[in-house]
């Protein structure tokens, strides 16, 4: 595609995405396409009731290519997209990282699924002074739990767990917090550290 | 992502001191620390008959009386020795172990993998003694000696060795199909190849016979894995190469292929 057709597309665009804000909703100009939404984001978002959104996990990006690709449940999607996709919470589409959960507002444009707008879902603001640093984390592990009066506990899937944490950690899965807090906790006031993957 | 979830949940069940190690393991592993794998870590490779690579940094003597099955022993010389037998996959599982938990052999040897850029190395915390005294299978007499690792095929992923042999004798039933851009293909393509670049394989997937097997390529595989998804979601028989071509720009027609 030629420099000066990408121009007009892209300004044609812009004014289309400005009119769908006052319309709230799908800009008139677009076809209405069907939602794809992973299971996980459902629990929070009514994507099934709504159109033209995809939403999944961030599987990888090629620039030559001008494409994304995001996984839905078990299934694959490309997305194209250009200058003119609108990106948010990320620097850059390369940048996003990998398993990043993505919505895209998608449409087809010239037979391609195209992305107007993806969207990473923002990472949870910690309080910094709930926050711990790597020097702080390892001053306690080499004093171990007892002395050091801690427990460090893994949020993700015991299998990750299993193949590599930090020494001390005690597996927490997230999803079982509720049956495990029980039998790990003793009381209220002994330090508990909680860490995963990072920020992604 | 999970952990600032978990803090919250604690401190609404009234656990009053709760902080958040936020950057987490890539963090405490960039930082030059340690990580640790459990014996459920081994049963559940062997379990799904996955490739990982174990090895035991005691002494020869110790090792004979009893090991973990499939470990590799660490030479005297060192695991430096070893080196050139490691996949060159930066991803392997990959577990070292001592008669105890983290000792200094085995933080060593842990050091000097992780220093190879492999990124998926720990140390087992219980070590061999926790192996034995949790009842698993040992074995006895000398332990491996060659690192045998073959790195498992992802969905949809072809074997280099049966890609090379479609670009060496093609096949009347599979296409081959070169979906990098017009500027690279310029510089050099695989002899006996489709061309179509990934952004127009979209408008252009009715160019694609649907009657044969679509193995696709591009320069590293990441654009390739894509062509796949959008090949496989339009039905077709396909499957893709996650390997690293390049073309030499001064002798036109030679290129190298690796994992």
């Amino acid at each position: 595609m030629s420099r000066r057709s990408l121009f007009v597309i892209g300004a044609f665009t812009l004014t289309i995405v400005s009119a769908s804000w006052t319309l709230s909703g799908l800009a008139m100009a677009d076809e209405k396409l069907p939602a794809k939404s992973d299971q996980s984001c459902l629990k929070c978002h009514e994507y099934d009731k709504q159109s033209n959104i995809m939403a999944g996990k961030f599987k990888s990006a090629s620039v030559k290519a001008s494409c994304v690709q995001l996984q839905i449940d078990k299934g694959l999607e490309v997305i194209t997209f250009d200058d003119n996709t609108v990106l948010k919470n990320a620097p850059s589409i390369p940048e996003i990282p990998m398993e990043e959960s993505v919505r895209v507002t998608y449409v087809k444009k010239d037979g391609k699924t195209y992305a107007k707008e993806i969207e990473v879902k923002k990472g949870l603001a910690v309080p910094a002074e709930q926050l711990i640093s790597t020097e702080e984390v390892a001053e306690l592990v080499a004093k171990g739990p007892e002395k050091g009066k801690y427990i460090l506990l893994d949020s993700r899937p015991t299998d990750r767990y299993n193949e590599g944490h930090i020494p001390t950690a005690v597996a927490m899965p997230f999803f079982a917090f509720d049956k495990l807090a029980e039998k790990l906790f003793k009381d209220k006031e002994t330090l508990q550290i909680y860490y995963c993957a990072g920020f992604s | 992502m999970l952990s600032p979830l978990a803090a919250r949940k604690a401190e609404k069940l009234g656990y009053k001191n709760v902080k958040v190690y936020h950057a987490g393991l890539p963090a405490w592993k960039k930082a030059g620390n340690v990580t640790v794998s459990n014996n459920a870590a081994i049963e559940d490779y062997n379990k799904i008959d996955a490739s990982y690579i174990l090895l035991d940094s005691r002494p020869a003597d110790q090792v004979a009386k009893g090991h973990i099955p499939k470990a590799i022993a660490i030479p005297k010389e060192g695991i430096d020795s070893l080196k050139d037998q490691f996949p060159k996959f930066m991803g392997a599982s990959i577990i070292v172990y001592s008669e105890d938990g983290v000792s200094d052999d085995a933080r060593k040897a842990y050091k000097t993998i992780s220093g190879w850029g492999y990124k998926q190395a720990s140390i087992l915390d219980q070590g061999y003694k926790g192996w034995q005294s949790a009842g698993k299978t040992v074995a006895t007499g000398p332990a491996g000696s060659k690192i045998d690792y073959v790195r498992k095929l992802l969905p949809g992923e072809v074997e280099l060795a049966v890609f090379k042999g479609f670009i060496d004798k093609p096949s009347p039933d599979t296409i081959i199909l070169d979906v990098r851009n017009v500027t690279e293909i310029n510089e050099g393509k695989l002899p006996n190849t489709m061309q179509l670049p990934l952004d127009e394989l979209e408008n252009r997937i009715s160019e694609v016979p649907k009657d044969k097997r679509i193995i696709v390529h591009c320069a590293t595989g990441a654009r390739a894995e894509m062509a796949y998804t959008i090949l496989k979601n339009a039905g077709y028989n396909t499957g893709y190469l996650r390997a690293k071509i390049d073309f030499d720009k001064e002798k036109p027609g030679t290129f190298t292929i690796e994992e």
